[in-house]
């Protein structure tokens, strides 16, 4: 299929540029990163087509930096570029697994962790394992740069806060502290399918083998891109870890958390994968978080 | 709402002027007339049967559109073999029966091509790197078959050799 005539193509290559293009033409114009969802929407002609601001060429959001300990992962890193690099896979495994878990090898080199954070689709990967890291994402508009933390850009369903003219520059991750672990797991039909269920956990030990600090987010539950398991957090927040503790869960969990039917699967199915997953990814980060890091 | 592009296409230099929704696959099969690249989806580029490599990686041709190739350089199957001879990859899916029916060939051959550049043998790794491309005849066993010969054949070869078969 086609999209609609596209009127304007806008290819700028450099930040500064990009952001005069987005001020001036945001409310009619889309930005273009990767396109492994965009341009889907396009030919479906589900979005109009008027203006693209394609940021492919702006070089200076490709980059990869620390900043006061934590990550500043620009607006261009291509998940592929995400899911191998060393530092990301020691001090966020949760992202690196969750860029692995994300479509296939040619929709990875092509799609960016941004781009998927601000499309917003309820079973995306990306921004629960953001959330589970307690993300920021950095945004710059006309009046100047703001940052905004993930769980209150992502509004809901395909809805962020992100203003008509504003474009995000990075995603910022905090510096985990020692002995902090995350992993994120996804449960799909088929390999590359969407998620039936996603769960990102991040954890950190305290003295006499106690879950000090947790976070868990969970996607693929029809209500929000990032379902924040907060009852089950403060369930293991201060408790010894051990095969009691993820026992209890297994049962407790998957009564805690509202889930739905939808056309991947019945609600009894995911409160099942529910009682399944979360166990397994807490038991996983917590053997990461030895290896200190996160 | 066209604009001028130079895109090099396995070698060679394109001056097109092309509309701006002009999809890359499009541009390949309708302005060049290169149909080795093959479009098995409406809108959603699952298949994966339309893969090319792009700047050294592969993508999708469909969920591109041809003015954001402008400068860049572009691999299709009509590019793999060297003459009359075929890539590795080319003949050891010929020698394990890689493909029946040939839709979905052109799509593994270029999503496979890439991962060869580090050349691995272990079947669940290749399985892991081909899973963005769809084969409704084969039952994939044989494409396996086939990645695993190039991978064997491609390690044994001395660097340059292997260069010689990677041109992007
Ligand atoms: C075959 C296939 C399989 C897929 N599988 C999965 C999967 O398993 N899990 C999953 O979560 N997703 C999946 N997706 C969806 C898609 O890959 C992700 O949503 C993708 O990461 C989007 O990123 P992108 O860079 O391609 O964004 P684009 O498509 O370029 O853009 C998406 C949206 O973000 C906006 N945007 C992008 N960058 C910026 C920026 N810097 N500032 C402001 N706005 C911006 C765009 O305007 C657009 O609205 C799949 C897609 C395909 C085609
Ligand atoms: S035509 Fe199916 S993925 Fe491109
Ligand atoms: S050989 Fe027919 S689709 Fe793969």
């Amino acid at each position: 299929m086609y999209p609609e005539p596209i009127e304007q193509y806008f290819q700028p290559t450099t930040l500064a540029a990009a952001l005069q293009l987005v001020a001036t033409h945001g409310s009619a114009a889309h930005i273009l990163a990767g396109g492994q969802s965009l341009v889907p929407a396009l030919k479906a002609r589900a979005v109009p087509a008027r203006a693209l601001i394609d940021i492919n060429r702006v070089t200076e959001l490709a980059t990869l930096t620390t900043r006061a300990g934590g990550l500043w992962l620009g607006a261009l890193l291509r998940l592929t570029a995400v899911a191998r690099d060393p530092l990301i896979g020691r001090t966020a495994s949760a992202l690196a697994d969750a860029a692995a878990a994300l479509g296939d090898r040619q929709v990875r080199n092509r799609a960016t962790l941004v781009g998927s954070i601000v499309w917003a689709m309820h079973w995306g990967d990306i921004a629960p394992a953001a959330a589970a890291l307690d993300a920021r994402l950095c945004l710059a508009g006309p009046a100047g740069r703001r940052e905004v933390g993930i769980e209150s850009f992502v509004v809901g369903p395909q809805l962020t806060v992100l203003g008509a003219q504003e474009m995000v520059l990075a995603l910022l991750l905090p510096a985990p502290p020692p002995h902090t672990g995350s992993c994120y797991l996804k449960h799909g039909r088929v390999v590359q399918d969407r998620a039936t269920l996603g769960i990102a956990v991040c954890l950190t030990r305290g003295p006499e083998g106690r879950c000090a600090e947790v976070r868990i987010a969970l996607g693929g539950l029809a209500q929000h891109p990032i379902c924040r398991a907060t009852q089950i957090e403060e369930r293991v927040r201060g408790q010894i870890f051990n095969a009691a503790l993820l026992e209890d869960l297994k049962h407790w969990a998957s009564t805690t958390i509202t889930t739905h039917t939808d056309e991947l699967a019945s609600a009894a199915y995911r409160r099942q994968l529910i009682g399944v997953y979360v166990p397994r990814a807490l038991e996983l980060a917590w053997q990461r978080s030895a290896e200190s890091g996160r | 709402m066209n604009r001028a592009i130079t895109v090099r296409v396995n070698g060679t230099l394109h001056h097109e002027t092309v509309d701006h929704r002009l999809l890359l696959s499009d541009f390949l099969r309708e302005t060049l007339g290169l149909t080795g690249t093959h479009v098995g989806c409406g809108y959603e580029g699952r298949c994966g049967v339309c893969t090319v490599v792009y700047e050294g990686v592969a993508i999708k041709s469909c969920l591109m559109l041809a003015v954001q190739a402008d400068g860049a350089a572009v691999l299709s199957v009509e590019g793999l073999a060297r003459g009359e001879e075929l890539h590795p990859l080319q003949r050891a899916m010929h020698d394990c029966h890689g493909l029946q029916c040939g839709f979905c060939t052109p799509g593994f051959l270029l999503t496979m091509y890439e991962f060869l550049k580090t050349p691995v043998s272990d079947p669940n790794t290749i399985r892991a790197a081909m899973n963005g491309v769809l084969c409704r005849c084969t039952g994939y066993v044989h494409i396996v078959a086939a990645v695993e010969q190039a991978a064997r054949e491609l390690a044994q070869m001395d660097p340059d050799e292997r260069a010689r078969w990677f041109p992007l």
